[in-house]
């Protein structure tokens, strides 16, 4: 039966098999995951610096194994839980689980080299369909692994990369040469699952819809694919809902709509939800808001390249296929799909720098997109010479910037300042740290000591259960202060004043510096009792 | 109170597995379109040549048979060609006289090959009706028709075509129910017709394990020689030569477009939709137990027939799992992971609703019909008792069969399906129960 929907023209790439498979076709995906591989892996231990949200993650994974919870503190849905269950099972898999790589973050970073792999091929699929030809899939998996920018962020363990990953499968599931309702009900799936990995994955929603809606439309499988799409997505996301819902913590507590720490509220996923959505991190206008801080600060410092092309191939790509959109549909999808995710970037809520994770591989697939239309010009050497030289250019550019990403060890500073920890204080001290040695301190390793009073300072800032049942609100009942790259800043940001008094009340035993790189183990010094 | 979680934590993932099968089969043929290609109707038509015998079996009909009788001798096929002979039991007086009226006429318009059999010894049920109605036949081709089926005047043509063209001996064509908004519960009713012959059967087709339906079956006389006819012990003698021409690895072409389905009306009352679907269950508990699904040849065919067969077994079980579930839900203290694993089974009843809504938006397009924009709350409304009733159905079923009953519980017509003549629901009944 043939299917009338089937994106034709320009669009989606009939099965290869008719032609004589040639020397892409059969080492394209594979190299370009090489590819991946090897700018991802290489010095992936040693840079970037252990981020504290990567703690967060690894130590809310290690609750899974070792304690049956979904985190070691009140777990209050600050995020939907699927990302770090399957971080979880990844540890659980491995033969020494989190000391399998050393320090504790590094298991977890192995988790994402292979996801990245996944997701470097997906990409591939992806773009080769959409452009129906190797070069642009090149070109977009160069553009998506080879990126200092996408490099930097990937290496790390976040949730958006595991988002990316089910965001990407749900695409593939969706292009695919199928006539069938399975894969559909597959790629709903996989979007829920994107979605339970971090909530934002459902800025791509409607774009996925409408690309559905476009393969489907008028066909014998319409409703059956757009609805079942849609049911077995939300389904798969009503699992979370349904757990705060079994504890009890779906709606507030009282009246308080925001209940976290109002005493004798408990944590509740509408109230985080309304708290989440209540926070602004500037407008897009201002010049000091958030977005542009990132922006300037970090993204733009690490790769202006893939920000300047993917921006203008999105836009390009926009433009020309709104032009015609019958025939350009895949373009037009393309440059949507890079759109979904930059209005929730702009729209001026809180963020942190890696929110731009889920926009890179969509850039990354409308440079390919534009590539290889460029290569499609005519005269057809002329076209396909400026495509070639410009893939060469952007590969030599990124490379060009690319330093720190494969000759800086950054992570060594951290591992000097957990061993100075291990030989210093002793197990029974009440120590505040940050996330990034989190487990470290917590897993129990032979010969070494293990420290269950190791909080996190927001812990000690924010939750009831350590602020004030553990620690009284007293700063004197913190003994060691272990302090990560610009943590003092991030104290007074949040105004921690726990951790504040405590600071100024304490001396420095040893410090670890490296570039911009400063760490600290400190002692608290607290004032003789009074017999 | 622990075994019991375990226990109720089992019994959801084996619920959930099966209802997530039953789920897949009824999408079967959207997500498999070369399978429902392979079903399509023949686009030409072969010169009539097969001669065909309609064995029209009709206890109490007296309001419908007429028309039926007229309706099969006004197909679109050589009139010489099709024999058309009803079987009474003797003491049905009512149906016979308005039998023999109708082929009376047939006769003063010259066609001599219609007329009336009966039987008066027992037992009084359709199959052992077939044995009696096939003995004195003669066609080449032997197919079954309910009184009250409303037949497309193709279908022999069809059945002709697909036989010659295809070399087979045994074709089922579609049967539809039509009324979906007749009662409460005859959209459910409906589309549960609709699913099986659009979608289920093309699975059992490809998996050579199909239990045959009980009207619209053409087989080669042959064949219902080899078979040894009607197994007249048996409530649903259809599913039994399904299950026994499986065994015999006999291919049975299903046949299924929109356009030429029997159009059949869902029982009048709710009393009576529970004694057809008692009839049916306790009907596929004595093939289970009869055991010739063991003479299948591959263990997947096994299963399916198992599977099959047993259904009326899972449906009690889901629809008693849904009370406890939520009572444990509530009142027993389980994690919340265990508590989630006891849903799993809700959600794909769920999903089995979505699917059903999708379905009767399919059914009317085909069928030209317009749901009213209510239809999904109205579903839904009626879903669950409606699952309540297949699940007492069932239950009276295993009852019965535990009990030794098995007398047939016939199904009332009065003919709903029919849109030129409104239905009778006051019509006087005779039934045995």
């Amino acid at each position: 039966m043939s299917d009338p929907s089937m994106l034709e023209g320009s669009q989606l790439a009939r099965s290869a098999d008719r032609a004589p498979r040639g020397f892409w076709d059969e080492y394209g995906l594979i190299g370009m995951v090489l590819v991946a591989v090897f700018t991802h892996a290489y010095t992936m231990f040693r840079y970037p610096l252990y981020l504290g949200d990567e703690g967060i993650y690894l130590e809310q994974a290690w609750a899974v194994i070792r304690e049956g919870q979904l985190a070691p503190y009140t777990y209050f849905y600050d995020h939907a839980p699927a990302g770090w269950l399957m971080i979880a099972l990844w540890e659980f898999l491995l033969p020494r689980h989190f000391l399998t790589f050393g320090m504790a973050i590094n298991s977890a970073r192995v988790f994402m080299l292979l996801v990245h792999a996944g997701s470097a091929a997906l990409l591939y699929r992806i773009a080769y369909r959409f452009t129906r030809g190797h070069l642009g899939a090149v070109a977009a998996s160069i553009a998506f692994s080879v990126s200092p920018l996408e490099v930097y962020y990937q290496r790390m363990v976040l949730l958006d990369n595991l988002m990316v990953f089910w965001v990407l499968l749900a695409l593939d599931l969706l292009t695919a040469e199928s006539e069938r309702v399975i894969p559909f009900l597959a790629s709903g799936l996989s979007f829920g699952m994107a979605t339970l990995c971090k909530e934002n994955a459902l800025f791509f929603a409607p774009v996925l819809v409408y690309l559905l809606y476009h393969r489907v439309r008028q066909t014998y499988r319409q409703r059956f694919a757009m609805i079942g799409w849609a049911v077995s997505g939300a389904m798969l996301i009503s699992l979370y809902p349904m757990y705060a819902m079994l504890k009890g913590e779906l709606l507030p507590a009282g009246a308080a709509l925001v209940g976290n720490g109002t005493p004798g509220a408990h944590v509740s996923l509408i109230s985080t939800l309304l708290w989440q959505l209540g926070r602004h991190g500037g407008s897009i206008l201002s010049a000091d808001s958030q977005f542009w801080q990132y922006f300037w600060g970090k993204w733009w410092d690490k790769d202006p390249v893939i920000i300047v092309i993917g921006a203008a191939s999105t836009v390009l790509n926009l433009l020309s296929a709104l032009h015609d959109r019958e025939q350009h549909r895949n373009v037009l999808i393309v440059s949507l799909l890079a759109i979904a995710f930059t209005i929730y970037l702009i729209r001026g809520s809180v963020m942190i720098d890696f929110y731009v994770v889920p926009v890179l591989p969509f850039f990354a697939l409308n440079v390919g997109v534009l590539l290889s239309r460029l290569a499609s010009t005519s005269p057809r050497w002329a076209g396909a010479t400026l495509a070639a030289v410009a893939l060469v250019a952007m590969t030599g550019a990124f490379l060009a910037q690319s330093h720190d990403e494969y000759l800086v060890d950054q992570t060594r500073l951290q591992a000097d300042q957990l061993a100075f920890i291990r030989q210093t204080i002793p197990a029974s001290a009440t120590v505040l740290i940050d996330d990034d040695l989190w487990v470290d301190l917590h897993e129990p390793v032979p010969g070494v000591p293990v420290y269950p009073r190791a909080h996190s300072h927001w812990k000690i800032a924010g939750d009831p259960a350590i602020r004030d049942v553990l620690l009284r609100n007293n700063w004197q009942s913190l003994d060691y202060l272990v302090m990560s790259n610009k943590l003092h800043d991030i104290f007074q940001l949040n105004g921690e004043e726990l951790a504040l008094t405590a600071y100024d009340h304490s001396r420095l035993l040893a410090r670890f510096v490296e570039g911009d790189v400063e760490l600290e183990v400190r002692q608290v010094i607290k004032p003789a009792p009074t017999s | 109170m622990s075994l019991m979680i375990d226990a109720a934590l089992a019994f959801s993932i084996l619920v959930a597995i099966q209802a997530g099968y039953t789920v897949y089969l009824m999408i079967y043929t959207w997500d498999q379109p070369e399978a429902y290609a392979a079903a399509a109707a023949p686009a030409t038509f072969a010169p009539p040549a097969l001669t065909f015998t309609v064995l029209l079996p009709a206890r109490h009909e007296e309001e419908v048979i007429q028309q039926t009788i007229q309706r099969v001798a006004s197909a679109s096929y050589p009139a010489d060609k099709v024999e058309i002979i009803v079987i009474c039991e003797a003491g049905d007086t009512g149906t016979i006289a308005r039998a023999a009226t109708a082929i009376e006429e047939l006769t003063r318009r010259g066609r001599t090959n219609a007329r009336v059999v009966t039987f008066n010894d027992r037992p009084i049920n359709k199959p052992h009706g077939l044995n009696v109605g096939f003995a004195r036949s003669c066609g080449e081709v032997i197919t079954i028709f309910d009184a009250e089926d409303e037949i497309h005047p193709d279908i022999f043509n069809i059945v002709n075509t697909v036989m010659l063209r295809e070399q087979v001996r045994a074709v089922q064509c579609g049967v539809q129910l039509m009324d979906y908004d007749s009662s409460w519960y005859s959209t459910l009713n409906v589309l549960e017709y609709y699913f099986w012959f659009k979608s289920r059967l093309h699975f059992h087709a490809a998996a050579g394990m199909i239990p045959l339906g009980g009207n619209t079956v053409f087989f080669r006389r042959e064949l219902v020689e080899e078979l040894g006819g009607w197994d007249e012990q048996n409530l649903t003698e259809d599913a039994d030569v399904g299950i026994r021409l499986s065994a015999m690895g006999e291919r049975v072409r299903v046949v299924y477009d929109d356009r030429y389905v029997t159009r059949e009306e869902t029982p009048p009352t709710l009393g009576h939709f529970i004694r057809q679907r008692t009839r049916w269950s306790q009907g596929f508990l004595q093939t289970l137990l009869k055991g010739e699904w063991r003479k299948l040849r591959r263990w997947d065919q096994k299963l399916l027939a198992v599977y099959t067969l047993a259904f009326p077994v899972f449906q009690v079980a889901l629809a008693l799992y849904l009370p406890v579930s939520l009572w444990m839900m509530l009142t027993v203290r389980t994690s919340v992971v265990v508590a989630m694993l006891l849903l799993m089974p809700s959600y794909f009843l769920l999903a089995h609703y979505f699917i059903s809504v999708i379905g009767l938006y399919e059914f009317c397009q085909a069928h030209g019909l317009h749901p009213p924009a209510t239809a999904p709350l109205t579903m839904a409304a009626v879903y669950l008792p409606y699952q309540w009733v297949l699940a007492y159905a069932a239950v009276r079923a295993m009852v019965r069969q535990l009990f030794g009953a098995s007398n047939w519980e016939k199904t009332k017509h009065t003919g709903a399906h029919r849109i030129d003549q409104p239905p009778d629901r006051g019509a006087e009944e005779h039934i045995n129960v």
